[in-house]
């Protein structure tokens, strides 16, 4: 039944967007989802396989379509086997879109080191984590729809969430969310049992907004949680929200409280 | 024979690349690191309106909070160590500004609250000698507000040609405050370790880790070798603590 209602997702999305955006074949299911968003740094879930491959990671080139983007724009890639980032630029010339490479300085414990890193089709994504899009220019933002594109899962995903380091009061990880059948991802209910899988009270997601802030959304030992404000009558009122839910296609801070271990989340396959 | 060229090889592969990369070890930094992008418009200038020359340093320098950036010795280290540090000295300039660079600093890099500056050098004197590392000038490009320690973070701006000069000789001392003693409504600091060829000032603020008021000073006062100076400050009305800091404020090149 799940398969269904993915392909079903999947196939509305595509044919919905045919008209505007360059054909892309893979060999078994193709996901394609639509982020909205006007933030200049946009966190963006590796949440597919390589396009054409059956469950491998896709290159950084192929995480997103270029349509909508501009030349300028730049995707921030983590390196986790080397603990480093890797940067590539958006170029447009003639024989289309092309991610390329530039250097990062990289400043830890009084080093530094420039690493050129690789080509983006040779520097591989981590499924179930995230990357950065950042969109200096307003034109870019303006569009605000990015599509992120993969190669459907045939297997589960086992995504690491870092413990807290010494010293430190959270460990901090990208979390790349899954993709559900329809809608937006809900943190309570979904395909993710987090206590199970080890979330403790204290754990929190952190949801970067578009205007550099972020939101936190707290686990109190069962279930997520998110409390705001909202303006009744001139005065400010704290609103509770038990069944949060985040943007589909997007990536979050998942911050471990100290004091725990790291947690394994298990991503079901979807098909 | 041909194994141990072999082997040979790759150790001075490996001596270049350690050579190339001036460090032991790949720098690692964790994911939630700050990631800044700095950039200069451009020209960007040296003190005498001449354009800077491919090559010359940027440097990256975390301050304290409410802490006023001193700037550079001659000899290339921090006029005020205490409240600065250098993260790194880039060579970054081509054609004339900062090219677009990304930089990712660990969050163990920094502290809670410091903000980060680009600033850029004038090392002419090095560049072209292949003397001592040595700034000649300075200036602060641009500077972040109060960071956390992580996220992203853009750095840029352009200097034009308003240059510091490099206002502290080297091997001057760090000044010591001896005494205090009240006179009236003032507050007398008596100050040891200056050098002639600079003026002292105080920063004050209501907590140690906010002195927020530079120049607080009645006066600056010059320094004296041969002897201790007195530093004047008035308390605020009403105040019932403060606390200052010695401070160097510029004086003669």
């Amino acid at each position: 039944m799940k398969f269904f209602a993915v392909v079903l997702h999947v196939l509305f999305v595509s044919a919905a967007l045919a008209v505007d955006i360059e054909t892309l074949n893979g060999p078994n299911l193709l996901g394609v989802v639509r982020v909205t968003s006007a933030s200049e740094y946009l966190p963006l879930s590796v949440c597919w396989g390589a396009i054409g491959y059956s469950d491998s990671a896709p290159a950084a080139d192929a995480l997103v379509l270029t349509s909508g983007l501009e030349p300028g724009d730049s995707l921030y890639v983590y390196d986790r086997a080397n603990s480093q980032y890797r940067v590539f630029d958006l170029v447009r010339n003639d024989t289309g879109d092309e991610w390329q490479a530039r250097a990062v300085v990289h400043i830890s414990d009084g080093q530094v080191e420039t690493v050129s890193g690789d080509s983006a089709d040779a520097t591989p994504l981590a499924i179930g984590y995230g990357a950065w899009l950042h969109r200096p220019g307003v034109a870019s933002r303006s569009n605000q729809t990015v599509l992120v594109v993969g190669q459907v899962q045939r297997s589960g995903v086992t995504v690491e969430l870092a413990a807290a380091p010494s010293g430190k009061s959270f460990g901090q990880t990208l979390f790349g969310l899954p993709v559900p059948a329809t809608g937006n991802f809900k943190l309570n209910g979904g395909t993710i049992d987090w206590a199970t899988a080890g979330a403790v009270a204290g754990d929190e997601i952190r949801v970067p907004q578009a205007d550099g802030s972020q939101e936190t959304i707290r686990f109190d030992g069962t279930k997520w949680v998110r409390k705001y404000f909202v303006v009744v009558n001139g005065v400010n009122r704290l609103k509770t929200d038990t069944n949060p839910e985040i943007v589909a296609g997007t990536a979050v801070w998942y911050a471990r409280k100290a004091g725990n271990g790291p947690i394994s989340i298990t991503v079901e396959a979807q098909q | 024979m041909r194994g141990m060229f072999a082997v040979f090889r790759y150790v001075l592969q490996g001596v270049a690349m350690l050579a190339f990369s001036g460090t032991l070890f790949a720098v690692t930094v964790g994911e939630n690191a700050l990631l800044l992008e700095m950039s200069s418009d451009g020209p960007d200038c040296y003190a005498d309106g001449t354009q800077v020359a491919n090559g010359e340093y940027y440097a990256l320098v975390a301050v304290a909070p409410g802490a006023t950036f001193a700037g550079f010795a001659a000899d290339g280290t921090l006029v005020d160590a205490i409240n600065s540090r250098v993260l790194a000295k880039l060579p970054l300039a081509r054609d004339g500004h900062c090219p677009k660079t990304s930089v990712a600093v660990d969050e163990n890099a920094l502290h809670a609250g410091e903000r980060v500056a680009l600033v850029l050098l004038d090392t002419r004197a090095t560049l072209r000698s292949g003397a001592a590392f040595r700034v000649d000038g300075w200036a602060e490009i641009s500077s972040s507000p109060a960071i956390a320690s992580y996220g992203f973070r853009s750095l840029s701006g352009t200097s034009g040609s308003e240059m510091v000069q490099s206002a502290v000789p080297e091997n001057t001392p760090q000044p010591r405050i001896l005494g205090i003693r009240l006179e009236g409504e003032e507050m007398v600091l008596t100050v040891a370790d200056t050098v002639n060829v600079l003026d002292y000032n105080l920063e004050s603020g209501v907590t140690p880790t906010r002195l927020d008021v530079s120049g607080s000073a009645v006066e600056p006062v010059a320094g004296n070798t041969q002897r201790a100076i007195e530093l004047r400050v008035r308390m605020d009305e009403g105040a019932n603590c403060g606390f200052f800091r010695v401070i160097r404020d510029g004086g003669a090149q």
